[in-house]
This record gives structure tokens, sequence and C-alpha cells, in this order.
């Protein structure tokens, strides 16, 4: 049609063509030959959500015109990115309208699985899908109940003692590895689900990202969590951004460090690779992968010998000034009882009668603490005990290890040179409140959650913490890491973070406590509740301190949390009959023990133990450190793999059976963002096809499973077994363990009040509206029964019904609100105004608190509590106040919780061991032989980390050297804190171990060259390569290399080379450039590359799998894999090999 | 052997040059199109160098709101992140990375190693020369500043691309004419920021007045950093700031002598109307050379 006989009118509609036009003669003809959706976006809905992408958590308006996304544009009314997004954000609505989208279930026909393989995939109907699912689970539960019953559980036994109803939950053969993607809601059901299957066999990426973030702070802090808060940036004055680069990978974030340099501030960047957050910096300092300890103990020594170190924060808020037992092997804190009948305050002594930690004065006295006013207390010091004993305080102790931490020596480890490293710490010790930003390059460690305490030491040295513009910010990855993370989506402990239960003792105890009802008394005299006895051996269930968040409902941590899953999900745990738990039979519905972590559980389904193993929104065999290896399991499985995924991933590709999912997009939720803001995002349209949300994908497995028996609890199977025996019959006539009356119930949601107890799951089940699991209702029914089963999130729900009972909940306005959707940029007065808080601005976790450890902002919360917390003065903390009355929010002391023995709510210098429950290195105080292989006779005995009398001093964090180093003379110094784990072999069958030593490469063998790993701005993880627009921008995969290296190699901007470790290899392309470059270790000179890992052999934009190269060894307490450090070779490509990625677009091997 | 020309084709012979001449009266009198406005009521972005982290949010906004497709790129040989690298009918913004230095270990604050990134686009000059140039009209400077286009009076001739001192406006084979970046002038109109400012997290691109966008640019200026667009060309409503020269982003240095864009305008108008007495003049001598021919056929005088 010729241009010149358009009509007025149809020229018009070819103008412009954005969401917002008002159409006015004599604009400019732009051109618009495509659909004219301008037209239809008259009538656009403009609908308010939370991007999928990374965990800052910006808000994105999505316009809708007739169902359809057409835009997606930052939403300018959420403080988070004020209406700014980065690309990836921005341009979501082709993640939405991809036609690359999984439509129907698929289900493979070949059975060879490989990247050269074609599955064969054949279409199938969901009803088909989760038939199959089912006849692959049950003959595999079916085999797992025989076997508990051949060990004599499960059954009948004519010994009613005897009787033990429960499943394993480490042996369970059905796994799972969820998404940190998906919604709270459905995260929460993900981990209900499989509780009550009887396995805790599920984890997910946290694991592999922040698990020794979660070691390292909470046991530090309490909280293993991001302390601070994004728009809390501004008010630094010094930021260090360390092993993690958030222009790039959190860039609204960027929107607050933008404003603290405007305000001032100076910014350090410590990295390998000059990165864009080095483009801000003030200061850049090129250090080696993985020795980030050395830099923080190096900042901390450099603060106490130029005295720039905060005794007040020391002695008030931490155990610097307490005394070590060191002739205990570990290193009891020094305990005295206490008896004066007033505090050094004056005020009543809370702690009188009770075992509580000493310290030393000034007149070398040793009293307990809350006795000693913080000028009498020594920071330095040795003593003798009333024993004859030597005593010392943690700080001195403290000091002699940091003693080894010269400029020198940093520099040594580092390759920081000395210069450069003093500048660091000249600038970063003398500028206060500072703030560390960090990410996987400090969590991917063997010595992840001891590089991770040794930062946090620093930050309390500097009085950095629980004050605004300071902190320890993890910055976490997934738009909902967080919001999975808390609803534990993770092998070791359940929603809310409460125990699991490992042995019939507890069960038992927890029946006592609940026969002397629950007793809630918040006495801070901490003395025992309940004794009990068993098998000869006291027991005592003791009152805790616990989180601020259970200050007020005076629940102990575990049995609390217990008790709300059991009002909550219909289960039982307990003994039966309830009135002798000494003497009856143990039942319980949540499975014992600890499951696989995720690296372990791709060997446990890779060995077959697994039958069935879920992939949730998680893309391991690209993402995991030794990738080379899952790649490997996944191919030879002898189980089956079932995807669940809105893309054909690379191990979607390996499947058996992919199920086609709704991006977040597509559905309505809360999702928890890094600093723990738990947001709302509405559903902006349907999913694509024949896709499902999560929700659904949970109950229709739900469902499936109790119709086929595939699901029955223990408590079931014991009634089933005893029918002779008398059980509370529930209104519906089924009988049940235990019929929860009275005030107990929770009533929320209006559902089911009057529907007294949950005696069966399927109530639970049932009533999330099955007609609206795509739509509003059934998500925010599910958010409501988060906030009683889940203490953390207690409060996240203020219920509506007047007379409504509970000690959490605010009751007062007969209205039903979900927090999470608060939309109010209003600031409150006082701390909220002052520090940009967003306390209006929907719901943080514990109770609103936006600063972990603030005074201030804790008593300053949303649920209206019978107790609120006082403050002496209104500063922020970091300003002593020497507030020891109501409402001292103590700090946990430990996640580890030890019977009868006392907590004191300071921070932990010295950790005792930070060792997750139940690993045994009690070889680590023996002292430590090197055992490995290749290097025979050697005896590594760690000089450096040698404490009094011999012992390794683990309770002060050192510097560890990764699992493959460059320098053998150097690692000898500072052993991999992974040789220290003395279970380093897995549990199954032939040589496979965590790690295989045939698999770790040592310089002696060519392996010099240190390899890390980085992201990209334009893409997010393995998320966004079908999308074109982020394609445009990073089309290829590439490594970066120093130029001067690359000329070494023959290569140039554009060539290919080959990367190869023991584990595999990948063919990059070359992008030269200065940002990587030499390091000096030990004096010898090492070259570094540097690769972004975001690329598959799947989507538009292919690539190698960097991770093909990463090692896989995993930190003994987080069982975190070392992606971020390991060795390898790099030569140039050959000419086939250029030829193959040339025409695949990929190409990588496994060794 | 000619025929006798009806009415109709008289006009249409003369309807080509009609084409042309009604356009440049048209402009002239709406005001609009004139190159030169007043200052005080345009509109311009400031882009501090320094702000940026180099995301592209600003290039993905660009293609996002004015619905572009992306193009197939790969990496360049100078190891930059620069992609796409060239502006084109379809990429109205690139964003220029440019590494300077070495890193050295004993030199303080960066060690001597810098990177900086240019968010690049139409900089919508006070004077300019691609309006100057464009012998159909078809882009004209708006009096708040935007410099737009209409691609029904484009005729492909490419004057523009090769007038522009960075050669912005580009064309686009699908829609057969020129495009390039409108300031996002629909947006504008709605009271909102171009879609690339509204997208910035860290503000890096800035929008203000014309006139504040001077003031901020000369006072950085006079701080000592290096700026971009106060001059250049007669000045742009687009201005830069930056701690590094632009010609490391492959800006060229321009004086600030205009390409006297209002005399070639004229110049464009007065050759259209001197196309029209021409066309008109041939028209009229054709008709009585012919009629003269005819007349000396019929029998002649």
């Amino acid at each position: 049609m010729s241009k010149l006989s358009l009509s007025r009118r149809e020229f018009l509609k070819m103008a412009g063509m954005s969401p917002l036009l008002a159409l006015t003669p004599g604009l400019a003809n732009l051109g618009e030959k495509r659909p004219p959706t301008q037209v239809q976006v008259l009538n656009a809905k403009r609908v308010p959500t939370i991007c999928t992408f990374c965990a800052v958590g910006c808000g994105i308006i999505a316009t809708v015109a007739d169902g359809k996304v057409v835009d997606t544009e930052g939403d300018p009314y959420n403080p988070l990115n004020e209406g700014t997004l980065c690309p990836k954000g921005r341009s979501s609505m082709q993640l939405i309208n991809s036609p690359r989208r999984l439509t129907t279930p698929l289900i493979r026909t070949n059975p060879k699985k490989g990247f050269e393989e074609d599955p064969g995939w054949r279409r199938i109907t969901w009803g088909e899908a989760l038939d199959t699912i089912g006849d692959w689970m049950k003959p595999a539960v079916d085999a797992e109940i025989a076997r508990l019953k051949g060990m004599n559980m499960m059954s009948k036994n004519a010994s009613k003692v005897d009787e033990v109803y429960r499943f394993d939950g480490h042996e369970f053969p059905v796994g799972c590895i969820g998404s940190a993607v998906y919604n709270n809601e459905e995260a929460y059901l993900n981990r209900k689900l499989w509780t009550i299957l009887g396995s805790n066999n599920i984890d997910h990426c946290a694991r592999k990202c922040h698990a020794s973030t979660v070691a390292a702070l909470a046991n530090t802090f309490g909280f293993g969590a991001m302390t601070n808060h994004f728009l809390d940036m501004q008010y630094a004055k010094v930021i260090i951004h360390q092993g993690g680069n958030p222009a790039s990978a959190h860039p609204v974030a960027y929107r607050w460090l933008r404003m603290a340099k405007d305000n001032g501030a100076k910014v350090i960047v410590i990295d390998p690779r000059f990165s864009h957050s080095a483009t801000q910096a003030d200061i850049y300092g090129r250090v080696r992968v993985g020795t980030d300890a050395a830099v923080f103990n190096g900042i901390t020594k450099y603060a106490i010998d130029n005295n720039r170190h905060n005794v007040d924060f020391l002695v008030e808020n931490t155990n610097a000034p307490l005394l070590l037992n060191t002739s205990v092997y570990n290193h009891v804190l020094y305990t005295v009882e206490s008896t004066a009948n007033t505090d050094y305050l004056g005020n009543e002594n809370l702690f009188k009668g009770v075992k509580v930690h000493a310290v030393l004065t000034k007149a070398g006295q040793i009293k307990p603490w809350p006795e000693v006013p913080p000028e009498d207390r020594q920071l330095l010091a040795q003593t003798t005990g009333p024993g004859g004993e030597n005593l010392q305080t943690v700080y001195r102790v403290l000091t002699s290890v940091l003693d080894n931490y010269t400029s020198e020596e940093v520099s040594r480890i580092t390759g920081l040179s000395v210069s450069k490293f003093e500048e660091i710490a000249d600038t970063y010790t003398s500028t206060k409140p500072g703030t560390v930003t960090y990410a996987m390059g400090l969590t991917q460690h063997t010595c992840g959650a001891q590089l991770l305490r040794a930062l946090c030491l620093m930050q309390l040295t500097l009085g950095n913490m629980g004050v605004p513009g300071g902190g320890v910010n993890a910055i976490r990855g997934q738009n909902n890491v967080q919001g999975a993370t808390d609803m534990l989506v993770l092998c070791h402990l359940l929603p809310g973070y409460i125990a699991i239960p490992s042995s019939d003792v507890q069960v038992r105890g927890y029946q006592a406590w609940k026969n002397a009802g629950r007793p809630t008394d918040l006495s801070r005299t901490m003395k025992p509740i309940v004794d009990f006895t068993w098998n000869g051996v006291d027991y005592v269930a003791g009152e805790e301190y616990d989180n601020i968040w259970y200050m007020d409902t005076g629940t102990t941590r575990t049995n609390g949390g217990w008790r709300r899953y059991e009002k909550a999900w219909g289960v039982f745990i307990g003994t039966w009959p309830t009135s002798d738990p000494e003497n009856s039979a143990v039942i319980s519905d949540i499975p014992y023990n600890v499951g696989h972590p995720i690296i372990d559980a791709d060997r446990a389904f890779g060995h077959g133990k697994f039958k069935v193993y879920f992939e949730i929104g998680d893309n391991g065999v690209v993402t995991d450190g030794g990738a080379a290896s899952v790649y490997m399991e996944f191919s030879e499985a002898p189980g089956k793999m079932v995807v669940a995924d809105i893309w054909d991933t690379e191990t979607a590709h390996l499947a058996d059976l992919v199920l086609p999912m709704a991006s977040v997009y597509e559905k309505n939720g809360s999702v928890s963002n890094s600093p723990r803001w738990v947001q709302y995002r509405w559903k902006t349209s349907d999913p694509p096809g024949d896709s499902k949300s999560d929700l659904s994908l949970f109950m229709k497995m739900y469902k499936m499973w109790r119709q086929r028996g595939i699901l029955r609890l223990p408590s079931e199977l014991y009634m089933d077994d005893h029918p002779e025996e008398d059980f509370p019959v529930d209104p519906m006539g089924r009988k049940c363990m235990e019929y929860i009356t009275g005030d107990e119930i929770w009533g929320f949601n209006g559902t089911l009040k009057g529907q007294a107890g949950r005696p069966c799951p399927d109530l639970n089940w049932e009533w999330y509206a099955e007609p609206d699991i795509e739509n509003m209702k059934a998500s925010d029914q599910v958010y409501a029964e988060m906030d009683d089963a889940v203490g953390l999130y207690d409060g996240q729900y203020r219920a509506g019904h007047v007379g409504y009972k509970s000690s959490v909940h605010a009751y007062d306005d007969g209205r039903g609100e979900m927090l999470a959707k608060r939309r109010s940029n209003t600031l409150r007065d006082g701390i909220d105004k002052e520090y940009s808080m967003m306390k209006n601005w929907a719901w943080c976790w514990p109770k609103n608190q936006r600063i972990l450890y603030n005074k201030d902002d804790c008593g300053e919360n949303d649920t209206m509590n019978p107790v609120t917390f006082k403050t002496v003065d209104n500063k922020p903390w970091g300003a002593p106040s020497g507030a020891r009355s109501n409402g001292w929010p103590y700090w946990r002391q430990g996640s580890t919780f030890w019977w009868g023995k006392e907590r004191t709510g300071m921070a932990r210098i010295w950790a005792q061991d930070i060792a997750s429950a139940g690993k045994d290195t009690t070889a680590a105080y023996n002292g430590w032989t090197g055992d490995k292989p290749d290097v025979p006779g050697d005896n590594f005995t760690g000089r450096k980390l040698m404490g009094p009398e011999g012992k390794p001093v683990i309770g002060i964090p050192e510097h560890f050297e990764p699992m493959e180093y460059p320098n053998t003379e150097l690692a000898k110094d500072y052993p991999c804190y992974g040789w220290l784990y003395t279970n380093r072999d897995s549990e199954y069958e032939g040589n496979d171990k965590l790690w295989d030593w045939d698999k770790v490469g040592s310089p002696e063998e060519g392996y010099n060259v240190v390899w890390g790993s980085f992201r990209l701005t334009e893409h997010f993880h393995t998320f966004t390569r079908n999308m074109t627009l982020l394609n445009e921008a990073q089309p290829e995969y590439f490594i970066e290399i120093n130029p001067g290296h690359a000329a070494e190699l023959g290569v140039d901007s554009g060539d290919y080379v080959r990367i190869e470790s023991k584990r595999g290899w990948v063919i990059a392309k070359v992008r030269a450039t200065n940002r990587v470059g030499k390091l000096k270790i030990n004096n010898v000179d090492y070259w570094e590359i540097m690769t972004p890992f975001h690329f598959g052999p799947k989507g538009l934009a292919k690539g190698s799998i960097a991770n093909f190269v990463s090692i896989g060894a995993v930190d003994p307490h987080a069982k975190i894999p070392e992606t971020k450090a390991c060795m390898c070779k790099v030569m140039k490509a050959t000419d086939d090999e250029i030829a193959a990625i040339k025409e695949k677009g990929y190409h990588q091997g496994v060794y | 052997m000619t025929e006798k020309m009806s009415r109709k084709e008289f006009l249409k012979a003369a309807g080509a040059s009609l084409m042309v001449a009604p356009l440049a009266l048209e402009g002239l009198e709406k005001g609009q199109r004139s190159p030169v406005q007043e200052l005080g009521k345009q509109k311009g972005v400031v882009v501090d160098v320094r702000r940026c982290i180099g995301c592209k949010a600003c290039q993905v906004a660009c293609k996002a709101w004015n619905k572009l497709p992306a193009e197939k790129t790969e990496i360049t040989t100078d190891g930059e992140y620069t992609n796409p690298t060239y502006f084109s009918g379809i990429t109205w913004k690139i964003v220029h990375f440019k590494e300077i230095g070495d890193y050295d270990n004993e030199v303080d604050g960066t060690g001597g190693l810098k990177w900086r990134m240019l968010s690049d686009n139409c900089k919508h000059c006070i004077e300019p020369s691609c309006v100057s140039v464009c012998p159909s009209g078809a882009l004209w400077k708006r009096s708040d500043g935007p410099v737009l286009y209409d691609v029904d009076r484009c005729i492909g001739c490419g004057y523009c691309t090769m007038a522009c001192p960075w050669g912005v406006p580009h064309f686009d084979d699908e829609i057969h004419a020129i495009r390039k970046c409108t300031m996002c002038y629909d947006r504008i109109d709605q009271g909102l920021e171009p879609a690339c400012v509204s997208v910035c997290p860290t503000d890096a691109l800035k929008f203000m007045t014309l006139e504040e966008a001077k003031k901020t640019a000369t006072e950085a200026e006079a701080s000592g950093l290096y700026t971009y667009g106060l001059d250049e060309v007669g000045g742009t409503s687009w201005i830069y700031i930056s701690d590094i020269p632009f010609h490391e982003f492959g800006l060229p240095e321009y004086t600030s002598v205009t390409q006297k864009g209002y005399e070639t305008d004229l110049l464009v108008k007065f050759a259209g109307a001197g196309l029209f007495v021409g066309g008109a003049l041939l028209a009229a001598i054709r008709l009585y050379v012919e009629r003269r021919e005819s007349i000396a056929k019929e029998g002649g005088d």
C-alpha cells in the first residue's frame, strides 16, 4: 500500500505505539507496521507485581490489555525502585509472552539422556502426568514402609513402649529440589507436602547460595539474614563491595548506594575483577578468589592496632569480655552463678540464681556479667580461675588470632599490595557507619561459614551492627530465595527455622510439655520448667531465650513450632496414649532426621537412592558448583526425574517428565526479598497454554498421593494398626489422635470458624478453594495459614474477627488484612522518618523490624504485642544505653540448643563451633593431619591456626585455602577447611565421596590459572536466554582474560580458548580486558580468568556451561559448594573445537 | 508525437512539484518546523557518565517502549560490552563501554583503571542538521525540543544519516523510512519522562528544562569535568558530563559552528519553490511549443 494513499485516520492509527497514548493531530509518525496494540491499551489495566529476577524486589507495573501483558515498567510507588528497573525486569513482558514457554506436560520417549540426544518428548495431559508420577512413587514409598517395618518401626508391637511410627526423612526415596522463584505460599506448601509425605529430602538453591551466610550470621548474631536493607544503604558513610557486584546483580540496589555516594560516602570494591560496581569505587583492590577472610581479619587487626575498635560496643553487646575456659576441649565460656539482688544499674537482677557468663573485672575478679558495669570489664586479659585454670577473655583470644594478619601476610595470601590493603583498611576503619555488601564471592567456598564469620567480627569490632547505614548486607539472589528459605524448603529445618525431630526422646519430651499445659512462662530466670527422665538420663525442657518475635508468645522455640504444625497441618507428634509419654508408643507425623542437601541430593539421585526426584524451578546442571558431575548424575540416574519449569531448560532436557509452570507474573502471592520485606504480587495474566501455578501442582499432587495411598501419615498407620483402641472422632466421624479445641483453634480467614481442630490433613488441603487456585483466594488462604503455622511470619496477617484470640495478632479493627499488600509510602514519626524504613510499605520479618538488632526498630512494630519493647534512650544501637530491663531484645546466642544451659543474648565474637547439628568435628580439636593423597607423608599442621595448648582455635575464624589452591607452600600454612570434615566419605557405595580426590587438581599438575565466575547485568541465572532484548545486549558466552595473558596464549578478543579443570572443560570466546590480571600470591605471579556462568546448550542464546570447570566440594557446616574458587588450565582452542562451538553455539565436556 | 494533454494530465505532470512546495510552505506557516527555537521552553536531558553502572536498562526500555525488535549481535572484537554497536532503524539507544588504563596494585584509588559507560541516542540538537538537509521536510524540531519525523514523508535519500554528526537517523527497511529516538515525545506529553530516563536506577539520566541542563553542564565544566553538547554543533538538548574525554566513547570533536542549517533550509525551500516555478514554466513552454507545432501542423500561420 502506497504511503501516499494513507488516509489521515490510518496515518494516526499507525502513529505512536505506547500505552499511555492520547492521540492528537500533528504527532510524529514514527512508523509501526506491527499490530496496533495501542488501540487495545486504551482499555488496559495496570497491575502491580514484583519482579521475578533478583532479590531487590522491585515493583513492576504490568500494562494488561485484553488479558495480554503489553509492557512491564517500574512501579513508581514502590519505594525500593521508585519506577526504575534494570534491563531484566524491564523486559519481563518478553518472558511472559515468549513463544518458547512450556505449555503442556511432556514425557520422554528416548531413554538415552544427554545434551546431544533428543528426548523425543511426547505431549501428555496433566492427568496423565500425575498418574505417571503416582506410578513411579507408589512402589518406592511402599518399599520404604516395608523397610521401616523390617526395622521394627511402623508396626504393632506387643510392648507399647517399643512402638515407633515415623518416617526417616533422610532415607525417604523421593527427593525434591524446590525453587527460589515461586511465591511464599507455594514454598510453604512444597515443604509442608514433602514433610507430611515423610521426606526431609527437600532442598533448594539457597543451599548453594547463602547457606554459609546463615551458618555464620545466625551463629554470630542470632538470625542468618541480611541485617539492614536497600534504602538504608544511603546512610552508610563507607561501603565495601566484596565477593559481590551489586551494580550487575542487583542494579536497583545501586540507586541507594549511589545516593550514599551523593551524601559523601566512599565506596571500596575488593574483587578479583574490576566489575560494574568498581566503576563507582573510590578504591579498588584486586584480590584472589576465596581469600577474603584474610582481608577481614586484616582490617579488624588494623582497627585494633589503630585504636579504632568500638570498645563500648564490644563490651555491651558481644561476648568479647567473657572468659574462656580453655582447659575444656570445647572452650566453654566460663559461667558462674549470679547471686546479687540487683544488677549494676540497680534494677532487679533477672539472672539471680542462674548461671551466667563471667567477665574479668579491672580488679582481676571473676564476676557474673550482669553485675559488672562495663567500665569495670576488661577487654584484654588473662587470669587464673577459681580452680587454678588459665582463663583468657574472648577478646584476648581474638587479638592473638588476628596477630597473624599483618598487612604483609594479608598481601601474601590475597594478592593485594601492602599499600593497597592499608589504603582500604585505613579508609574503612576511620569512617562510620560502614556497611559491607556481598554475595556469592564470599559464600561459595569450602570455608564459607568461617570466612563470613570473619566479616561479622570485623563489623562487630567496629560497632557497625544494629545501626542505620551499617550492617552485614548479605544480598540474596533470587526474587524469593529468602521466602523459600524462611519456609525451609531445606533439608535441615522446618518452616520458620524449627528443628526436625531426631530422637524418640525429643518426641516424648514434647508430649510431656503438651501435657504440662504448654507452659509459656517467660520468666527471665530461665528456670527449667519441665524435668524429664528418660532411660536414666535427665533431660530438661528448658525455657529459652528466643528471637525477638518469640518474646511475647512465650512458647519455646522447637516445641512451639511443632505445636503450630499440629494445629495448622492436622498432624500429630507425641505419644499414644498421650497421658504417659515415658511408656507409650512414639508417633511423629514429622519425619525424623535431616535430609540430603542439594549437592548431596544430586548424588543420591545419581546413585539410585531417590527413585523419584523433582526439580522445581532449578537448573542444577548449569548452576551447581561441579556441574560436570551433576550432568553425569542426571544423565545416568536409574530413578525418574520430574522437572517443573517455565522453559525447556538444560535440566529439563535431561528429565523424564516435564511439567509446564506459570511464571510469577501469572500468579498472585507474597514474596520475600533479600532484606526480609514480604511484598505482594497481583496476577497480571493467565499462564500460557496448559501451564499451571506451583500451588496448583502441589494441590493436585496431594490429592493424587492421597487417592493412591502414597501419602499416609504415621498416625493414620497407627490408628489402622490398632482398631481395638479408642481415638477421638471429629465432627465428620474421622478418627484422630488429638481433637484440638478451645483457644487453640485458629479460625483464620473465617473459613473454618467453629470447626474445631485439624484432625485430618485433608481438611487443610480441601479448604484451599480449588476452583480459585489460579486466582486470588487459594493463595491468600495459604498466606493466612502461614501466619499461624510459621512463627517467623507471625504478624504478617492481621486477623479481622472481633474476639479472635491470639497473643500475637492485632484484633482491634474487624478487618482481615494481609500486611504484605500494604502500599503506603508514608513514613511514621521517629526512626522511620529519620532512616527511611518504610514501615508502612508491605511487611517485614521479624514483626516489621527493618534493621535487625536495632533496639528502636524493635520497639515500633506492627502487631501490638502485650509486651512492648521499651528503650531507655531513643538512639540507634551503637550508643551504649545500658538498658537491661523490660524490652531488651536479646539476640539469640546461636542455633544450637543446649539443654539446661543459659543464653545471654550477646553477639558471639567467639562462636564455639558452627557445625550444624550432628556433625562430629572432634578430630579438629585433636590437631589436624593432612591426608591429601597426592602429597603423601606431609603433615599439614596449620601452624597458624593453633591456639593455646596446641588446639585449633575454631571459635575465631581464620583464612583457609580453597580446595584447589595455586600455591602449595601457602596451602600448608592455611589448610583447606574441607579437609577437616571427618565424614568426607559420602554414604554411597563405591569410591564416591563428597568430593573425589581424583577430581581435585594441584598446582604440580599444571592447574595454575585462578578461575572465578561472575554475573552479567543483562542475564539472570539461566532464566533469560529466551528474551531477545537481553540476548541482544549479551549474546554469547565468553571469558575475561588479561591482554597479556591472551597474548601469551596467542589469542585476542573474538578468538576462542579452552579452559579445563580436572572435572570438565569448556570452549569460550575471549574478551581481553585489563579488568582481570595478575595476582602475586606468596611472591609468585598467577594469572586469573573470570567467566559468566549463565550460558548453556538450550535457549536462543546458547553457550558453554561454565560450571563444568568448577568444583563441587562443600563447606562441612553449610554444605555449600565451592563454586567460586578453583584452578584451571587455559589454552588456545583447536580448529575442531572452534568449528564445534561455531556450529552448535556451545562446546563443553566432562572428564 | 505528443497527444493533446488533457487538463488532468497537466495537473498530474505538475503534480510532482506540487507535492514539494506546499509542504515547505506549510512548514514555514506552522512555525513548528523552524530549526531555531526559543531556549526557555525547551526540554533537555543531562547524562552523567560517572553515575552510570552500565546496566543497559535504558537500551532495553527504549526498545520496550517503542516496540522495537532486538538485533542479532555478537561479541565485538574490541572486547567491550557495547551491544548493539550502531544506531539503526530499530536501535535508537546504545550504551558505549570504554575501559581506560591498566590496574596497578601500587597505585591508590582504583589503581589507574577506569571503566565508563555512555548512554547514547539522538541528541535533539538545537539546530538539527538532519532537519536542515531533509529535502522532503520529513524531519522537524518541535518547539519543546524533540526532533521528530514523519515516515510518510521520508523519501529514503539518506541525507540525514550523512548529515548527522553521529549518524543517528537510520533507514528501517521494513517501514521504508528513517527512524530514531523521539525523546519519547508521547511520554513527555503525558507528563512522564523519556523511557530511558525513567528506568535508570542511578539517575544517570535526568530530565529537566534545557536551561537547567545547560546550567548543570556549565557548572560541571567549571569544576573540571568534560562536557558534550553545550556548544557542539550549536548545542544539543542532551548534554553529557564525564570524567573521561568523549572521544574515548567514539564521539567526535565538533566545533560550535553549525551547518548553517537555517540557510540550507531556506535553500531547500527555495529549491522547492524553484522547482515549482521551473516546473510550471517548463509546462507552460511545452504547452506553448506544442500548441505552436500543432498550429503549424494544422496549416500554420
